[in-house]
């Protein structure tokens, strides 16, 4: 059945993605759904038919959005075209998502399940219309360096047979290979959890096309009702081809294509430039290494007999107990050495136990030592460590997934811990170089999670290995904060929205989110640790908010700023005058309410008034101390009220009695005078 | 009372104390004796004429004033009582009769004395009512540097009565 055609029909209340698209809450395409989250109608704004799909990615796994710009830009017949992303407010959950939106698909899905069976496809036909598109679709990733990790026939699009070009289904609303069932995957990626898998590389890609090849070529899937453990012990022992394959007939070409893409040798496996030299006519010789070497004697483990080492490394990872007598007491050491003859790994076996004795790193030692053998023995394999199995790579998505799940956080810091990721960096021998980086990325991490500080530990591990991750603070769940330039305004929505805030709009999420994101230096978040003082706090929270808005805006951040408000008390305090504290407290009102955070930093952290307040208070201060001076004297006087009489009375008395004198004695001489004149 | 305090000192002085006060009446005998030899010129008849200034001279005797104000108020009144009988004893060309003629006048003692009296009864007057008038003035002068440093309080709390540190204040203060 083809896809329904555009509805054109009302659609009802369109919600804009960053402006561009128009999605319609209230036309769900469930025949599109996707792994990430609920697939929509939508629209480019002002076209006339509503041609594109949305997928909103409402689900609790974080979307691939750092793909996002250059999967935008690939234009390929077999890669279902995306138009926009972005951020689309979901007015029915008052709730920001990251949505994408797609061209629809030309053709519904190829298989509805894995278990259907179809017509067997003719060789040309098959060549035609179903690889040498995918082949150029394999070239544009390989170009790009995008890895699909969710190519499967029911994620294709295409009409059996048809001449129409199959398209590729969406790869960007969860994380790579997370919905990939085990049989797609690669070896060493089918062992290790979904969600540990890791953005892969090209060339599991291509095995994963081989394995969609294969059934297309078959009609059917061999391994349907298989359970996952089955088909990772069947492909361990027989290798994937002949899993897959095993004596069924196939045209030459097909065996060719399948066994160079189906190889379980990594670093024999085709790739897309060896598929173009392939379609070009140069015959490649794949060579035939999958089943693993064989023992001559069998290793017991479990009451199971272990004759290759790759499922062996699978069962000591079964049974640590006994895997850790067996390794310490010397029979892993000597079958290797005498049933299986392979010196070097005894070796790096020997190395890794050494290592860790060597280390001092005694937690969980049991499950250290056992781990760091199967590392040694299998160094394809993911790390497996206490139940965990994680390929490097896919710690970052694990990380994540644990927090935004509330799963074990102890298991997947002590992986980075322990140094379990460079340890299988130095375990490859050939890929080691291109692996370096990734081994140094988790060393700096390692020492961020062991600090404790205000935007360092576990928070800080997560947003450097999550690069495109969006801010898991509790207190933005629903707000879709994927760069620091969001961070304000959702602050701001938090605050008019919800009365029952945390106290201060400020965590470790958001502390680590921003250090990560921004590359600042951590000394301000340092200053917003618990254990500083109140007022130094707000300071921090205040010229971090002030900056944030300066640079990234909204110029109006009035909820916010009433937010911060009250934090700001301390920091009031800090003038020493009442009446500047009166006064600071009504200009950084007056600034709140207009919602800037600027102004508010720039009244209250002035150094010059500051500074002001503080000579004016020693100042005071000496007032104060000679007044004090002043009323002990006068008081000291007072109690001599005697001597007050004695020291001012008498020479006041003397002072008339001198005056009363010189009138007196004038009067004698002005009567003497004018008797003698007659 | 006021004199308790000289006496407390002279009294923690011991023996000082008395060879101090000797001393110091000494030395006033020498002043009056040096007054003395000074009216010697105007003759005796000044002299006798003088005997009216008696008072004043009891009062330097015993005034302990650092700044001599008794003896100031008295002796400037008991001088003005004694001047109009010495400018007649010199009009009348200072002789030995005329001197006895003032002295002998008992109304004529009773002015120079009385000059005296009027001086001793301003050190009566004056003072408690000098007193009386300054007392006021302090109070009122206390009240208003309280209500200074009441206003002083109000601005800047009460850590501006102290030395504490400024870091410390604005802890206290909840900055």
């Amino acid at each position: 059945m083809p896809p329904e055609p555009a509805p054109q029909q009302n659609l009802g209340t369109g919600l804009s993605l960053e402006g561009r698209v128009n999605i319609y809450p209230d036309a769900p395409l469930p025949e599109f759904a996707a792994t990430g989250g609920t697939v929509y109608a939508a629209q480019m704004k002002g076209a006339a038919t509503a041609d594109l799909m949305a997928i909103v990615c409402m689900s609790s796994m974080p979307p691939r959005a750092e793909l996002a710009s250059m999967m935008r830009n690939i234009d390929n017949p077999s890669i279902l075209r995306l138009r926009e992303s972005g951020v689309v407010h979901w007015t029915a959950h008052n709730a920001r998502y990251f949505a994408l939106a797609y061209e629809r698909p030309l053709a519904p899905r190829y298989w509805r399940t894995l278990d259907e069976t179809h017509p067997p496809m003719g060789e040309d036909a098959l060549h035609h219309f179903f690889v040498m598109p995918f082949v150029s679709a394999l070239a544009e990733f390989e170009r790009t360096g995008i890895v699909h990790g969710g190519i499967r026939p029911t994620n294709i699009f295409w009409r059996d047979g048809s001449a129409t070009p199959p398209q590729l289904g969406e790869c960007l609303s969860a994380p790579p290979g997370i919905s990939q069932p085990v049989l797609f995957e690669t070896i060493e990626r089918a062992m290790t959890l979904p969600i540990g898998r890791g953005p892969g590389v090209h060339t599991d890609d291509c095995y994963a096309f081989g394995i969609t090849l294969a059934l297309a070529v078959l009609g059917f899937n061999p391994l349907a009702g298989t359970d996952d453990q089955t088909i990772i012990q069947m492909k361990l022992q027989k290798g994937s081809f002949n899993t897959l394959i095993g004596s069924r007939r196939l045209p030459t070409a097909h065996i060719e294509i399948l066994r160079g893409l189906l190889t379980d040798d990594a670093r024999q496996r085709w790739s897309a430039t060896d598929l173009e030299q392939w379609l070009a006519g140069r015959r490649l010789t794949p060579k035939n290494t999958d089943a693993g070497r064989r023992a001559s004697r069998h290793f017991s483990l479990g009451g199971k007999d272990y004759w290759q080492v790759r499922p062996l490394a699978v069962g000591l990872n079964a049974n640590i107990p006994e895997a850790v007598k067996l390794i310490e007491g010397g029979n892993l050491d000597k079958w290797l050495m005498r049933s299986l003859g392979d010196e070097e790994r005894a070796k790096d076996v020997a190395d890794s136990v050494e290592q860790l004795k060597n280390s001092g790193k005694t937690a969980h030692y049991d499950d250290q030592l056992v781990a760091r053998v199967c590392i040694a023995l299998d160094p394809a394999a993911p790390i497996r460590y206490r139940g965990v199995a994680v390929m490097p790579s896919g710690v970052a998505g694990m990380l994540a997934d644990a927090i935004i799940n509330n799963g074990s956080i102890q298991i997947i810091s002590e992986i980075i811990a322990f140094q379990f990721v460079t340890l299988w960096v130095n375990a490859q021998k050939d890929s080691k170089v291109d692996l370096v980086p990734l081994a140094q990325q988790m060393e700096r991490v390692r020492s961020m999670i062991e600090k404790s500080s205000y935007g360092n530990g576990i928070e800080r591990a997560l947003y450097e290995l999550n690069p495109a991750l969006a801010c898991l603070s509790p207190m933005l769940r629903g707000q879709y904060v994927n760069a620091p330039r969001a961070l304000l305004a959702a602050l701001d929505r938090v605050a008019a929205q919800n009365p029952a805030r945390p106290a201060e709009p400020m965590d470790r999420h958001i502390a680590a989110f921003l250090i990560a994101r921004d590359r600042r230096s951590d000394s301000i978040f340092i200053a917003m640790g618990p254990s500083e003082v109140p007022s130094r706090r707000a300071l921090a929270f205040l010229a971090l908010f002030s900056e944030l808005q300066h640079r990234y805006g909204p110029d109006e951040v009035p909820h916010l700023a009433k937010w911060v408000l009250p934090l700001l008390d301390p920091v009031v305090k800090r003038y020493l005058s009442k009446p500047m504290q009166e006064k600071m407290k009504r200009l950084i009102k007056d600034a709140a309410d207009k919602g800037s955070l600027a102004a508010m930093a720039h009244m209250i952290d002035d150094p010059r008034r500051i500074q002001a307040d503080e000579q004016d208070f020693l100042h005071a201060r000496l007032m104060y101390q000679d007044v004090t001076k002043e009323i002990a004297f006068i008081e000291n006087k007072l109690s001599h009220r005697a001597s007050v009489a004695r020291e001012v009375g008498a020479p006041v008395a003397a002072t008339v009695a001198c005056l009363v004198a010189i009138a007196m004695i004038g009067l004698t001489l002005i009567r003497a005078i004018m008797q003698s004149l007659g | 009372m006021a004199n308790e305090k000289p006496k407390a000192e002279n009294k923690a002085k011991g023996g000082k104390g008395k060879e101090g006060k000797k001393g110091k009446g000494g030395g006033k005998f020498v002043l009056v004796m040096i007054l003395a030899g000074a009216l010697l010129p105007f003759g005796l008849p000044t002299v006798l004429v003088c005997l009216g200034l008696l008072p004043t001279l009891v009062a330097l005797l015993t005034d302990t004033d650092e700044h001599r104000s008794t003896t100031a108020t008295i002796g400037f009144l008991n001088i003005a009582g004694v001047f109009p009988f010495l400018l007649d004893l010199w009009l009348r060309g200072q002789t030995m009769e005329a001197a006895l003629a003032i002295v002998k006048q008992p109304t004529n003692w009773l002015i120079m004395l009385g000059s005296a009296a009027a001086g001793q009864l301003l050190l009566y007057a004056i003072p408690p009512a000098m007193a009386m008038l300054t007392i006021t003035q302090y109070e009122t002068r206390v009240k208003s540097l309280k209500e200074a440093q009441e206003e002083l309080k109000k601005i800047w709390g009460p850590d501006v009565m102290n030395v504490t540190g400024l870091d410390e204040v604005r802890k206290r203060n909840g900055g």
